[in-house]
């Protein structure tokens, strides 16, 4: 078995605000092992915003521990890249300086990793815009310029957080397909937290239910297709279905409980 | 905004265009053609109306001046020497409470974003100082002080600062979470947030801040002249009220209309090409 990189013990958080406090997560435990895909779905508001927030170190749990590469997380280091629900970015600069981003905010960048990031650009078909501003591509084009700044300080855990929610269906199919081959070549370990459990089979070798706030691993499903390994292909695979409708199955389940 | 999807259209232009499209760019040229010679006409117009009325005695020249009287006052303060003196006190006043009044607005609301606690304790303080006519202060000013140019170029910061620290601030404070968020997520510190996203982010509005201060200085310089100076086109202004020479009165008037002009389109200036070089 590939080796742990990321663990969460008996994870607990707790948000306070004037009015009352919420758990958002309690006692969780999860890990993910180098190399894999694993994608997160679960009910709207349970706490999957919250768990990456923790991984990335943007917030501290309010107990049990969160360990990448078996150090504990206390701040947003350069081993993770996060990738938000909204590119964001920013309009006043090109693809090129956009790209370089991370690098910057963290007294990395030099001629290697500059060059590094620009080899990103150009493996994955973006090189012709390097020098396009954000406002003259289009939103899946976006997304890749938004995932090559994630990738350009070579994190070893992404963290995917509904990236593709904003974009229309097709775009969406098309794009989740280039992000999946992107993070296989560049041989990076994932988290996708989505909504959508098709897109969440289609990508991930693992996929977790998360239950009702407070967010717990309800149930995990090991992803076996019989198909090649790209998403659009995936989905037309015989199991696919099965999968579909065990997950389904977890979620409308809950639907019942609530009502 | 606009220009921007003017650009695109230049550039995705093509090179043959429809019959239909030529007419329509016609269209909007002529209209543009007419708006433009409208502005000339009105002005011509007024000042050629203003000279007969004038003359014809429809008007009192004594009261109302004519374009002639005011072009007359002008060569002749011109020919006593005093014409650039009194230009260049109004202008270097304005330019230097512009400055200062822009410089300190920036800083302070840059320290108020810094300080979230800060900024809610001054909140109401700004407030109500954004409410006070700041010429109310005009004689304290003259007080502490001194009935010098120190206290018209304090007036005229005076009364463009507050409203710059609150655009410029509100700029700052509109920055998306999410967009702070990425930067968190990149490990960045609070003074890279700063430098590398809420500044250049708050461009536009920090220029539409500056075009607002423009013309409130103007106003707060004007007072101050009025209130102390020796000098000047505010002091003309009063000196020539006061010895019933309407002639002069208008004439620092009409000077003021151009030099105010000028400065904003030079400030307007400034923002396209910064708008520009920021996307360059
Ligand atoms: N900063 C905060 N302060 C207080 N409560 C918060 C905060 N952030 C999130 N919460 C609450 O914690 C719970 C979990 O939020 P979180 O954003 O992690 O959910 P999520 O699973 O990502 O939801 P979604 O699917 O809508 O993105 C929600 O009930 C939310 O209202
Ligand atoms: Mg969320």
């Amino acid at each position: 078995m590939e080796p742990i990189i990321v663990e969460l013990k008996n994870v607990s958080l707790i948000y306070h605000d004037p009015f009352a406090e919420t758990l958002a997560i309690d006692d969780l435990n999860l890990t993910i092992r180098e190399g894999e895909f694993a994608a997160i779905v679960g009910p709207s508001g349970c706490g999957k915003t919250s768990m990456l927030n923790l991984l990335c170190g943007l917030t501290r749990p309010s107990s049990g521990e969160v360990l990448l590469g078996g150090n504990k997380v206390t701040s947003p280091g350069d081993g993770i890249g996060y990738m938000l629900q909204h590119d964001h970015l920013l309009e006043w600069r090109d693809v090129e300086a956009n790209i370089v981003l991370g690098l910057e905010v963290k007294n990395m960048l030099n001629e290697k990793t500059r060059a590094y990031a620009l080899d990103l650009l150009e493996r994955h078909g973006l090189m012709e815009f390097r020098h396009h501003y954000p406002q003259q591509l289009s939103g899946g084009m976006k997304k890749k310029v938004a995932l090559i700044r994630t990738l350009a300080f070579d994190p070893t855990l992404l963290l995917l957080d509904e990236p593709f929610s904003a974009l229309d269906y097709q775009t969406r199919l098309h794009i989740s397909d280039e992000v999946h081959k992107i993070i296989k070549q560049e041989h990076k370990t994932a988290l996708l937290v989505t909504h959508d459990i098709s897109e969440a089979i289609s990508m991930a070798d693992r996929v977790l239910v998360f239950s009702d706030r407070p967010a717990r691993v309800k149930k995990e499903f090991e992803i076996k297709l019989n198909a090649p390994d790209s998403p659009i292909a995936r989905r037309q695979a015989p199991e696919f279905r099965g999968y579909f409708d065990s997950i389904w199955k977890e979620i409308e389940y809950r639907e019942k409980a609530l009502q | 905004m606009k220009k921007r999807s003017s650009n695109k259209t230049k550039k995705n232009a093509p090179a043959t265009m429809s019959h239909e499209h030529a007419v329509y760019l016609s269209k909007i040229k002529r209209k543009e053609r007419f708006v433009v010679s409208m502005r000339y006409v009105i002005l011509i117009g007024f000042l050629l109306l203003w000279e007969l009325f004038a003359r014809i005695g429809v008007i009192d020249p004594f009261i109302a001046s004519s374009p002639s009287r005011v072009v007359r006052t002008i060569l002749s303060l011109y020919n006593e020497g005093s014409l650039f003196t009194h230009i260049g006190t109004t202008l270097y006043e304005t330019v230097v409470g512009f400055l200062l009044g822009t410089l300190m607005g920036i800083l302070l609301a840059s320290i108020l974003w810094w300080f979230p606690t800060a900024n809610k304790i001054f909140d109401p303080y700004l407030v109500v100082l954004n409410a006070l006519p700041k010429i109310a202060l005009g004689p304290i000013l003259i007080v502490w002080i001194g009935a010098t140019e120190a206290s018209i170029i304090a007036m005229g910061v005076l009364i463009s600062l507050i409203v710059t620290i609150m655009t410029v601030l509100n700029g700052f404070n509109e920055i998306s979470d999410s967009k702070q968020k990425l930067m968190l997520t990149l490990g960045a510190s609070k003074w890279q947030i700063f430098v590398k996203i809420v500044l250049p982010a708050s461009i536009p509005t920090m220029m539409s801040a500056l075009k607002l201060s423009v013309g409130m200085t103007w106003v707060g310089i004007i007072v101050g002249e009025y209130l102390v100076s020796k000098a000047g086109l505010g002091y003309l202004i009063v000196y020539g009220g006061q010895v019933f020479q309407l002639d002069l009165v208008m004439a620092s008037i009409i000077l003021l209309c151009i030099l105010a002009a000028l400065m904003y389109y030079i400030v307007a200036y400034f923002e396209k090409r910064i708008i520009k070089w920021r996307k360059h």
